[in-house]
């Protein structure tokens, strides 16, 4: 489970403040039909209310029916000579009504549907972290996704089937460029129960959930005028979803963590605003055939070690971790390969590349991932 | 004289001069009077142009934003999928695809408006007045309403309030003469006051929406740029090389730029007939401290006996002006901020009826229009009073100056001032006829000849009245003769009144006399263009240049409607070129080479038509001039092959249009462009067909979705001419202005002059002069300064309606005209000095009758 919907739910609202302003209706009564007043999940979406065949790679693609839909690629590269990148390429989309109230166009540029992209490099040999969102409506070929080929893009930022199990993936802008072909190692990964999330008590309170999480990746970075061949792992997740937290929640600590050993371990909690962690907190360990094993919250320990606190928001983050998985005899601890790589664009959160050491089963094991901290800044809650 | 006595006696000096302006109210308030009016009119206009020029600015701003090129590829627009492709080509520019469309609706009281369709996640690096503090409440349902339903709007809150509509209520939008529903889809809430009124006159819209709406699915009318400074060129190259054949990248200032110039051209023409009010001042302002000076000569000479430095006599009496110049002024500042709000009605109706569409809703004060006014003021003041102060200032000690002398003094100056007023008038004669002056020097040199002209005409009624007085005194007795004689003894009060009502005369002639001759050459022009019986097009489109399309199912309908026996189209459209954009009028009429007033033609009108049917254009007098293409020359045009030549077989009159246009063949324009639009069509009805029953029939019947307005050749040029009066509506009012500033010179110097007569009536009335004749007398002095300024201004007028006809007009919108003489303008402005000066005589007259032989004998 990662990237709750109040990002996407931002997507629209938040993009459409930054450029309109309105003011609220005078007579709610008086509004015509078409543009009336709605709740921020509008009904008629649909809701992830129970397990679902996946179907790929038709499931790679968009899912118009629900409101609320993300694909995640992150990873860790290296050049050979060992110094190390983070990236991060995100495509979100936003669902403004259920396509069964679309009315009908004749224009192509009509649409239902909004995108944004969000796009990081950390290099963390200088120390810079890079960060970048586009938005597109997802009609006219600006922005879109499909199933089959699969593709997901915003204008040159792009991810698309290169073969069987097999992506590239684009992403430039202002001085950098990464180009990289993803080997997916062990093809779709079904979270939660056969995919389906749950993240909180009530019915439909949930999502759709896959990852491929080990994909193989190779390819250039381009920072400014120096070209790197690098060389690592990238993770994705795609979630979609409508309606998944309730208002008490206030952000979550995401982890996506690739081990040395072939493993790879996914966990979240959910935090509350007095601090406490919500019961639905779970996770996934994938072994290396691919079989995994669901965590409840009662599976892990996850404790903060150290803090840092943000120089533009002045958010307060937690910057190291102990991860303890008794069940399995696994001890992580979590370091970031760069304390600042909080995101500052249209709402602030912190995503950045960590590396790992501990021991599993009594042997040592290290690796790299990615975690995501949100609602440190400003709550993520109420949208709900 | 010491430091300290001086400075115990400055203050007394202004009590002086206080004490003055208080015991002559009269005169005090006719000048104020007179330089209010001169401020305010001034300022009025300024006020005008300011708004209009900021509008302009504002809905340029509005409508190019930051951008610094466009993409365009002509009247069809561009395909989207150029802007897809640049958008995914990774170029990391910021780019914008636009299409607008003019609306108008009934609920947003049937003004033009622009409605632009936009991509809002392409807008925040160009058109930041859309951006706005969020609300309380989350816009992403309006935002959904806006991307996802057909017709959503947003509109300024400001619009909202002034038509009383809110998020949610449906809005009826007229494009093309068809109604479609749209809604409000949510409102801007403008962050400042200047994006609130660059917000005036525009509806926002998604581009789908837009592209519905407009019937133009699947096109962009272009698409905003901006470009980095550095590498332009190479930037442009390589966007070129990306675009399909036929776009090109061109500046977004050049969009703007000419339209920008012709309105200019038209400000400085109503800022320098409203400085004329200010010139007539000057004379006013000139007249009432000389006379004040006059009648104080001896108590000059007492304070110059009185160790007063002629230094302090000069501060005095200029401190005496500026203190009515002053209060005059801001007075004046008052007058012209009400008056605004009249002459920026009338500024941008004629913008809009001559120009092009704009919606200037707010009267914008600016600070810069105040200090300008008030300083204008002053200066006008200073001018005026500087000579007759000097002479104050050479008062004698103690000597009291004769009247005899004292004429004789303004005698000498007269001759001078003539002399000086001959010349000035020569050489800014010379400079207009052989120098080829641009717009605003043509002004100064005009009102160099008027001003030397008023400077001569009182040494003509000095040496001229007594000549009159010769031919008068047999006709009428010693009134004929004492009258002439008295306006020539008292040339020092009276010439500057005079000469102040002569300007304002010819002024009025001048202006008279260059519409009625505006109108005659149009009037005559529209008699050869105008041949065909029913003119249309869609309702609400531009008189002259309507630029939307008829359905073409009507055209079909028209071409076999009975009773119709020929129907021609006409095609206006703007294209671009390197000049910047260019309108084109392509039109398939056959005997249009018959039809048209050539300024230069390459043979006949056939043997022209014949050559634009072969490839050729020809191309109105204003854009010939505008740019200076002539004869021979070729004319390149951005087609959708690319840039194309296009030789020019004639320049034809038009009055149209001051931008200019380019008429072509229409079967060669639609060859060229792809473009099959019709904009106007015109028709013959078969012999003896009821031409208004036809109009009517058509009108009901062409075309029921698409209201067209049908009109027949008589309403076509009354409507035309109606607009063309309605363009000098704003003229006519500041000519009036200044003729009222003369008035109210003349009546001050009326007043002045008896006053200083009043002992002189004394004694007329003691040897037996009839309070009849008392009035007799008055009348005639007024009279006759009214009548000679009447004369004096006949050939004035002619001369500034001969500069502003050919000078004027053509350096400001490219036409030339030929004077077109007729005797009323001459008879009325005759009429008009002589009531004027008649009028100005009343009160003193009146006066004078009243007093009793000696009282007013006691006086002085």
């Amino acid at each position: 489970m990662r990237r709750f919907a109040p990002i996407l739910l931002l997507i629209a609202g938040l993009a459409a403040a930054a450029y309109f302003a309105f003011r609220p209706p005078a007579k709610p009564e008086d509004l015509n039909a078409s543009v009336q007043s709605t709740p921020q999940v509008i009904e008629g979406f649909a809701r992830a209310e129970g397990p679902r065949e996946f179907s790929f790679p038709q499931d790679f693609g968009p899912h118009p029916d629900f409101q609320t839909e993300w694909w995640y690629y992150t990873g860790n590269l290296q050049t050979a000579d060992g110094r190390h990148f983070g990236y991060q390429l995100t495509f979100f989309r936003r669902g403004l009504l259920p396509p069964a109230q679309l009315p009908p166009r004749s224009s192509q540029w009509a649409t239902g549907q909004v995108y944004m992209a969000h796009f990081t490099i950390t290099d963390v040999q200088n120390g810079d972290f890079y960060a970048q969102e586009r938005f597109s409506r997802g009609a006219a070929g600006l922005a879109g996704a499909q199933g089959a080929p699969y593709a997901v893009w915003l204008e040159d930022w792009r991810v698309e089937a290169a073969g069987p199990d097999r992506f590239t993936l684009y992403a430039a802008h202002e001085g950098l460029r990464l180009e990289l072909s993803l080997q997916d190692a062990k093809g779709p990964i079904l979270q939660g129960e056969r995919g389906y999330s749950r993240k909180g008590e009530e019915p439909g309170n949930a999502s759709y959930y896959y990852s491929q999480t080990r994909l193989v990746s190779q390819g250039s970075l381009t920072i400014g005028a120096e070209i790197f061949e690098v060389s690592g792992l990238s993770w994705k997740d795609h979630e979609f979803s409508t309606s998944v937290l309730t208002s008490e929640i206030i952000g979550w600590d995401w982890f996506s963590l690739q081990l040395d050993s072939g493993y790879e371990l996914m966990l979240y909690q959910l935090r509350r605003a007095d601090g406490s962690i919500a019961p639905r907190s779970s996770g996934t360990l994938v072994a290396p055939d691919g079989s995994t094993t669901q965590l409840f919250a009662e599976d892990f320990v996850l404790t903060p070690l150290s803090q840092w606190r943000s120089p533009r928001s002045g958010a307060e983050y937690p910057a190291s971790w102990h991860i303890s998985l008794p069940a399995h005899d696994l001890e992580l601890e979590v370091t970031p390969y760069l304390s600042d790589q909080e995101l500052n664009h249209t709402f602030t959160y912190w995503e950045g590349a960590v590396q790992l050491h501990g021991t599993q089963a009594g042997q040592p094991v290290t690796g790299s991932g990615y975690v995501e901290l949100t609602g440190y800044a400003e709550p993520f809650n109420g949208d709900f | 004289m010491s430091a300290r006595s001086r400075g115990l006696l400055a203050p007394s000096l202004f009590k002086v001069a206080g004490r003055y302006l208080l015991t002559h109210p009269l005169q005090s308030l006719l000048m104020l009077i007179g330089i209010a009016m001169g401020v305010g009119v001034a300022v009025s206009v300024d006020i005008a142009n300011a708004s209009a020029a900021q509008a302009f600015e504002l809905s340029t701003e509005a409508v190019a934003g930051k951008a610094t090129h466009y993409i365009s590829a002509g009247p069809l627009g561009l395909d989207e999928q150029v802007y897809v492709d640049l958008r995914t080509a990774g170029l990391e520019l910021p780019m914008a695809p636009v299409l607008s469309q003019l609306v108008t609706s009934p609920q947003l009281g049937d003004a033009p408006l622009q409605l632009m369709g936009i991509d809002p996640f392409a807008e925040r690096p160009f058109r930041n007045y859309i951006a706005g503090d969020a609300g309380e409440d989350s816009p992403s349902t309006a935002m959904g309403a806006f991307y996802a339903i057909p017709g959503a709007v947003l509109l300024s809150t400001q619009m909202a309030s002034e038509f009383n509509l809110s998020q949610g209520d449906p809005l009826e939008l007229q494009i093309n003469g068809i109604s479609l529903p749209a809604v409000v889809a949510g409102l801007l809430q403008p962050r400042d006051n200047l994006s609130a009124q660059a917000l005036q006159g525009l509806l926002l819209a998604d581009l789908a929406t837009v592209q519905e709406f407009s019937g133009r699915l699947g096109r962009l009318e272009r698409i905003d740029l901006i470009l980095p400074s550095q590498n332009r060129a190479a930037i442009i190259a390589d966007l070129e090389s990306r675009l399909p054949e036929g776009a090109v990248v061109l500046q977004s200032e050049s969009r703007n730029q000419s339209v920008e110039q012709m309105t200019a051209a038209f400000r400085t023409n109503i800022t320098a007939l409203s400085l004329l009010g200010l010139v007539v001042g000057v004379f006013l302002i000139y007249n009432t401290v000389t006379f004040s000076v006059v009648q104080r000569r001896q108590s000059f000479g007492t304070l110059r006996a009185l160790g007063v430095s002629s230094r302090e006599i000069f501060v005095l009496v200029l401190g005496e002006a500026l203190l009515v110049g002053v209060i005059g002024s801001l007075a004046g500042l008052a007058l012209g901020i009400l008056m605004g709000r009249g002459s920026v009605a009338m500024v941008s109706q004629t913008i809009n009826d001559v120009f092009y569409t704009m919606t200037v809703r707010e009267v914008s004060l600016p600070a810069q229009s105040l200090v300008k006014g008030a300083l204008l003021g002053m200066l006008a003041t200073l001018v005026a009073a500087i000579i007759p102060a000097w002479e104050a200032a050479k008062s004698p000690p103690r000597r009291t100056l004769s009247r005899s002398q004292l004429e004789s003094i303004s005698r000498r100056t007269l001759a001078q001032a003539s002399i000086a007023g001959a010349l000035l008038s020569l050489a800014s004669a010379f400079a207009l006829a052989r120098l080829d002056l641009q717009l605003i020097p043509s002004f100064g040199a005009m009102f160099g000849v008027v001003i030397g002209a008023a400077l001569v005409a009182p040494f003509i009624m000095q040496v001229g009245m007594p000549l009159l007085a010769r031919v008068l005194a047999p006709l009428i007795g010693p009134l004929g003769r004492l009258a002439p004689r008295e306006v020539s003894a008292s040339a020092s009060r009276t010439s500057p009144a005079m000469a102040a009502l002569m300007v304002a005369v010819a002024v009025t002639i001048g202006g008279s006399l260059m519409v009625s001759s505006f109108r005659a050459s149009v009037v005559n022009w529209m008699e050869i263009i105008l041949q065909n019986d029913v003119y249309g097009s869609v309702a609400g489109a531009n008189l002259s240049e309507p630029q939307e399309a008829i359905d073409l199912d009507a055209l079909r309908r028209l071409e076999t409607w009975p009773g119709i026996e020929a129907t021609y189209y006409l095609r206006n459209v703007m294209v671009d070129s390197p000049y910047g954009p260019l309108m084109i009028a392509a039109n398939n009429n056959p005997n249009d080479g018959d039809e048209q007033v050539y300024y230069e033609a390459e043979g006949s009108g056939q043997e022209v038509w014949q050559a634009v049917q072969n490839g050729a254009v020809m191309i109105s007098e204003p854009l010939a001039n505008r740019l200076e293409l002539g004869l021979g020359d070729e004319i390149t045009l951005y087609t959708p092959n690319g840039p194309r030549g296009f030789h020019i077989a004639a320049v034809f009159s038009d009055y149209t249009s001051s931008r200019g246009n380019i008429t072509m063949w229409l079967e060669n324009y639609r060859q060229i462009w792809n473009d099959e639009s019709v904009t106007a069509f015109s028709a013959v009805v078969t012999a003896g067909t009821d031409v208004d029953g036809m109009v009517a029939e058509l009108q009901r019947g062409l075309s029921p979705q698409q209201l067209l307005h049908i009109r027949s050749n008589s309403t076509l040029r009354a409507e035309s001419l109606s607009v063309f009066d309605r363009t000098f509506l704003i003229s006519s009012a500041l000519q009036l202005i200044t003729t009222n500033v003369a008035f109210v010179g003349v009546l001050s110097a009326m007043l002045s002059l008896q006053l200083e007569k009043q002992r002189q009536m004394g004694i007329l009335k003691a040897i037996g002069l009839t309070v009849r004749q008392i009035w007799s007398l008055t009348l005639l002095e007024t009279g006759l300064i009214g009548a000679l300024a009447g004369l004096l201004a006949l050939p004035m007028g002619l001369v500034i309606a001969q500069v502003l006809l050919t000078l004027i007009n053509r350096r400001s919108f490219g036409w030339t005209l030929q004077l077109h003489f007729e005797s009323q303008p001459f008879i009325e402005a005759l009429l008009l000095a002589i009531a004027a000066a008649l009028l100005a005589g009343l009160y003193p007259a009146w006066r004078a009758s009243r007093r009793s032989a000696a009282d007013a004998m006691r006086f002085d």
